[in-house]
């Protein structure tokens, strides 16, 4: 009884670590990709204060979860070491009533969602996009829209389809928006011409 | 005699107002180009999406307001819009006609 004890909590202890050395790598990878503002050129003020205030708070989070690690690894660790903490390797089992699970390997999953991963999107459109014929408020949107389908797309047929949906949508609203102004360009030269 | 001019949804209006009054406040301009791509079941350009929905502002049948910038957005802010009580009045208009002039009988008509 005593040896299945001391096995479980050897267990508990494995997965407790590999919990803290998955989320410390997680914050560290958040950190190392998230993205290069001068690669922004159309990157406003505020967004760059609001990247500048995410970091910090990154950069927070990785502090408090490497303090985690040195309390589940028992002595003190340094940022070089964090990623080579030896963890009992194979998956960590918890048992639950009776039925054995597989430990969530890497934090909760809404914390995952805040991950930041660099956009494939195809930067000669997003280039193209920022002379789109309309308003600011509109290009904004646009570009965003698009940025955000660009990774459902992507995720479901692959980047390169994405890529090629993403130049197409490009070119499409491109033609609307110009076919819509062709009107009020035929008004006008109408008006100048009868003037 | 001067003719009457009253405003009506022609072409993409009404499917996109339909859409921004079925999705309520989280009517964006991405959500609103999903619903419709759904329901025509062929693919729009946002760009098409945005001029439709300026149209519909102009006209007073929805206001917009911007949302906050996020990173996943590279920075770009979300547009959100909101039917107004002339864009129902609008959208009911529609049905009426539609209603009148048989439109719910073509279905049942047909062999």
């Amino acid at each position: 009884m005593k040896e299945r004890l001391s096995h479980a909590d050897r267990e508990s202890r494995s997965a407790h670590l590999a919990e803290a050395k998955a989320n410390y790598e997680r914050l560290d990878r958040s950190i190392a990709n998230y993205p290069d503002l001068s690669q922004i050129p159309t990157a406003s003020a505020a967004y760059r204060a609001r990247c500048s205030e995410e970091l910090g708070q990154l950069h927070a989070r990785r502090a408090v979860a490497l303090k985690e690690l040195e309390r589940r690894a028992g002595h003190p660790v340094t940022v070089e070491q964090a990623s080579h903490i030896p963890v009992e390797s194979g998956p960590v089992h918890t048992t639950s009533g009776g039925r054995e699970s597989e430990a969530e390997p890497a934090g909760r999953e809404d914390e995952r969602e805040d991950e930041y991963m660099p956009s494939a999107a195809p930067q000669s459109s997003l280039f193209l996009l920022r002379f789109l014929p309309t308003t600011r408020e509109n290009r904004e949107g646009i570009i965003g829209d698009l940025l955000e389908e660009f990774e459902d797309v992507s995720r479901d047929h692959g980047v390169g389809k994405a890529r090629f949906w993403f130049g197409w949508m490009t070119f499409a609203s491109f033609a609307s928006l110009l076919w819509s102004r062709v009107p009020g360009l035929v008004s006008f030269l109408r008006r100048w011409v009868l003037r | 005699m001067k003719k009457e001019q009253k405003q009506s949804a022609i072409g993409l209006e009404l499917p996109v107002l339909q859409a921004a009054m079925t999705l309520g406040k989280d009517a964006d301009g991405g959500s609103i180009r999903k619903a419709v791509d759904a329901a025509l079941l062929r693919s729009i350009s946002p760009g098409a999406i945005y001029t439709v929905l300026d149209r519909l502002e102009t006209k007073g049948w929805i206001t917009s307001a911007m949302g906050e910038p996020t990173v996943k957005r590279q920075g770009n802010r979300r547009k959100y819009f909101e039917v107004t009580g002339s864009g129902v009045d609008a959208l009911l208009h529609a049905r009426r006609t539609m209603q009148a002039l048989g439109w719910l009988g073509v279905g049942e008509a047909a062999p």
